[in-house]
């Protein structure tokens, strides 16, 4: 069949469109993964205590990356009453924890303040079991910044 | 699953240094951003290069991605950006519009030696390969990964009105090298 006269570009267009996805793809993209992750991005140290220290190493000092903190804590909130943080920041003295703030889009018909409550105690389970760090409701500020309906 | 997660919250996530996610947006927009790479670069390792450099920088500049345009014609900034730095480092001369003023008398491009697919792709890939750099790049970010004129525009730095310019150039050209095969 003759192409129609700009038939011609369709078909280019179309061809490099629906050409198969590249067959090493995989591996390229394990690779892309793989320079990711070595990828540093600037963190803060923040202290932790060692869950099961022995007295005589009470006074060792264990720092765990703030990013590590946030993601621990994005995975622990995210979905809850279908709920998406999209803020989460960490109050800091020096290198010590004493708050968050987390923000968040909730979702419509919810009981905002009951969600904002329920975040804040897994926020605050969270930071325990990561830093060793007693935090208590007043020093969680959870802000819904957006409703999805 | 953070399969099914919107665009909007994959870079929440993700800038919030959730690794997974931004794997997610690789698996999403990575094979359409190696194709472009290709597709500029004609080269495979190049484009390979090109794209995870791409990613690493929208990795680490994720937090200055403030939702103003979609997250696919930013991440193909990131790629384009990349592309135009390769091209600098290897310094390739770039191609003059008075070249495609003449229509070609290519032998390879006599439609009745060939018929195939492939040879049709061999062709429009040495075509795209002649196109001056912007007219390529619209013309595949166009009509290949199916863009607006806006789009187009943030990604290469371009008004709408020149990104119609290079298409309309891009076009008149193709259509005058593919003749041939009509």
């Amino acid at each position: 069949m003759t192409p129609e006269p700009d038939g011609i570009l369709e078909r280019a267009a179309r061809e490099l469109r629906e050409a198969p996805q590249e067959p090493r793809w995989v591996d390229i993209s394990n690779t892309i993964i793989s320079r990711v992750r070595a990828t540093t991005r600037r963190t803060w140290p923040v202290d932790a205590a060692y869950p099961t220290a022995p007295p005589d190493r009470a006074s060792d000092s264990l720092r765990v990356s703030d990013h590590v903190v946030r993601t621990a804590i994005l995975r622990a909130l995210s979905g809850v009453h279908d709920s998406q943080p999209t803020d989460i920041a960490l109050y800091l003295d020096e290198h010590v924890c004493t708050g968050l703030s987390v923000a968040v889009v909730g979702a419509y018909g919810e009981d905002l303040q009951a969600v904002g409550n329920e975040l804040a105690a897994i926020a605050i389970s969270v930071v325990h079991e990561l830093l060793g760090v007693d935090l208590v409701r007043a020093d969680i500020d959870v802000r819904v910044d957006d409703i999805e309906v | 699953m953070v399969d099914r997660l919107s665009d909007h919250v994959l870079v929440h996530n993700a800038a919030l240094g959730d690794a997974d996610a931004f794997e997610q947006i690789v698996a999403r927009y990575g094979p359409e951003m190696f194709r472009y790479a290709r597709n500029m670069l004609s080269d495979h390792g190049a484009a390979e290069e090109v794209v995870q450099d791409a990613f690493v920088a929208a990795w680490k500049g994720l937090d200055t991605f403030r939702g103003d345009a979609k997250l696919r014609t930013w991440l193909f900034s990131m790629v384009s950006h990349k592309v135009v730095d390769h091209r600098r480092r290897r310094a390739v001369p770039p191609a003059e519009d008075w070249i495609f003023e003449q229509r070609s008398t290519d032998a390879h491009l006599d439609p009745e030696k060939r018929a195939t697919n492939d040879d049709f792709l061999d062709a429009l890939g040495r075509v795209l390969a002649e196109l001056p750099y912007r007219q390529r790049a619209c013309w595949l970010l166009r009509e290949v990964e199916g863009m607006t004129h806006p789009e187009i525009g943030q990604i290469m730095g371009m008004s709408a009105g020149a990104v119609r310019g290079q298409l309309l150039r891009a076009r008149a050209t193709l259509s005058e090298r593919l003749a041939a095969w009509q």
